[in-house]
């Protein structure tokens, strides 16, 4: 075989040169120019990613590691909560979202989402348990895992895991994709890329979207999700966001039964710059209300003075997105003070934002608003 | 020209063609997992997903130019020590250098870095694209020895 090595020299810098070029374009990102006060309400939290408000003024707050702190009176305590189930903390699992009943005072209940099981064989898992006192603390009671996605996968990775309560008191569960799987997004037989509807026992309910479907799995409220990590109620309306790959991040008005697309419609690329899909949108698929592409990695989602904010990881931010009925419209960046990578946001009894910043060193941090433009 | 100069263009020449042959067998693979899932895509948008993929390739031709580099190290040491068919050899370690690769670099991510090998059959096709890389350095080196291969 023989061949010119000047042309071949001349075809691989000629392909280099082709691939390599790529368009980089900046964007401008409005800011939302609200006057607001903040306050470090506690410090020292490892890997903080989900905060809820008890009716008594104490927030619990899980540590992705496997520990379910308390703050009390504007000071973290040093007992976390005793008896919280082991979990299964490697890559983006572990401990990972807390709720708070809506019935507290009467039945104590809370639930939490965990990764569970081994690095070749995981889920996400909810349970619902009893919070009762302990000492300065709490002791979790009459532990019950209420559901385990299935299958199980491999790799620590896309567990999403945010629990909400409807106001008919089911709860509602994010199953992420598991990265690798993710085109069980679009498989009814599985419950990965889904939002799941349960009762607080576990059972299911019979108004499920796919209740007599023998193929499809009875918990599954929507399908078509990747990574999403909020849900956020308006009333009856359930908004939730989830993070593209590269590019393709979303706000999604979730209807039962309805189909959003991941990963045959995507606007986001893989991380290498791959495709996902020939297809940014797809007959049958819900396209989003809100399109983050380049992605900020939306990471949790508050109704609060008729605006919904999303905390972000990868912008570093909050944003500020007004809300009426599909009409979801993105403000911009909101209290610019706060910076670093942003891990929740949640409403508490005395009417403030509270956001928990992410890492090993996070804060749990107070926002007082106190003129909205 | 020397024949350092012209194994490195060999080099390259083999990187690139399994650089590009690796991206159009990733693409054929994740829209054939669409398909599984119910999705129709017709030829032109199947052509322009694989077109549009090459968009890997400034990162996929130097992973692929450093993986060659160790494997056609190794494979030169069995042409020498162990002997046979040089051609063999060289497409030996490109299959196993490449899926070697993938192997790490699934090790190192914890999840595949590369879509279209999560299925056996699609990380076998990178091993497909790293013997004809190998293939193609053993022909484009042939002259540099007196081996037959």
């Amino acid at each position: 075989m023989k061949i010119s090595i000047k042309l071949a020299l001349q075809i691989f810098v000629w392909c280099l040169i082709t691939v390599m070029s790529v368009t980089v374009s900046a964007q401008h990102v409005p800011v939302v120019t609200d006057d607001y006060r903040t306050e470090v309400v506690a410090s020292g939290l490892n890997q903080p990613w989900a905060a809820a408000h008890l009716p008594n003024g104490d927030i619990l707050i899980t540590e992705r590691g496997g520990t379910l702190r308390v703050v009390r009176g504007g000071k973290l305590l040093d007992q976390a909560v005793d008896n919280v189930p082991e979990v299964y903390f490697a890559g983006q699992g572990g401990l990972l979202d807390v709720l708070i009943d809506a019935d507290f005072d009467t039945t104590k209940r809370i639930y939490l989402s965990f990764a569970h099981g081994t690095s070749d064989a995981n889920a996400i898992r909810l349970i619902s348990a009893q919070l009762n006192p302990l000492g300065d603390s709490y002791r979790l009671e009459n532990v019950t895992p209420i559901f385990t996605a299935s299958p199980l996968k491999r790799a620590p990775q896309h567990y999403s895991g945010r629990i909400e309560q409807l106001n008919d008191k089911t709860l509602l569960l994010t199953v992420g994709d598991g990265f690798d799987y993710r085109e069980h997004a679009q498989k009814l037989d599985s419950h990965l890329g889904k939002i799941i509807r349960i009762n607080r026992d576990g059972s299911v309910p019979q108004d499920n979207p796919f209740i007599g479907n023998e193929k499809a799995k009875p918990e599954i409220w929507s399908y078509g999700h990747r990574n999403h990590q909020a849900i956020a109620l308006i009333g009856d309306a359930v908004y939730q966001n989830e993070h593209g790959p590269q590019g393709g991040d979303e706000v999604n008005l979730i209807t039962p039964g309805t189909n959003y697309g991941w990963p045959i419609a995507t606007i986001g690329r893989d991380y290498n710059g791959a495709r996902i899909s020939p297809f940014t949108s797809y007959p049958n698929t819900q396209a989003p209300l809100v399109d983050w592409t380049p992605s900020i990695a939306p990471s949790s989602m508050a109704f609060y003075r008729g605006r919904l904010y999303v905390t972000a990881l990868a912008e570093q931010s909050i944003r500020a997105l007004s809300v009426e009925g599909d009409a979801v419209k993105d403000l911009g960046k909101v209290f610019t003070g706060i910076e670093g990578r942003l891990r929740d946001i949640s409403v508490g009894i005395d009417d403030t934002l509270y956001v928990l910043s992410d890492g090993d060193q996070a804060e749990l941090i107070k926002i007082t608003l106190t003129l909205l433009r | 020209m020397t024949n350092f100069f012209r194994g490195l263009i060999a080099l390259l020449v083999a990187s690139l063609t399994t650089a590009l042959l690796g991206s159009v067998f990733s693409s054929q693979f994740v829209m054939s997992d669409l398909i599984s899932v119910g999705a129709e895509i017709p030829f032109s948008d199947r052509l322009s997903m694989t077109i549009d993929d090459f968009g890997i390739l400034p990162s996929l031709i130097p992973l692929t130019l450093v993986c060659f580099v160790i494997a056609f190290s190794i494979g030169s040491l069995c042409i020498k020590y162990i002997g046979g068919k040089r051609i063999v050899w060289y497409m030996v370690a490109g299959a196993a250098g490449l899926m070697a690769t993938l192997l790490v670099m699934k090790a190192v991510l914890l999840v595949s870095g590369i879509a279209g090998t999560r299925s056996t059959l699609g990380f076998l096709s990178f091993g497909l694209a790293g013997a004809i890389g190998g293939w193609v350095f053993a022909k484009l080196t042939h002259s540099l020895t007196n081996q037959g291969d």
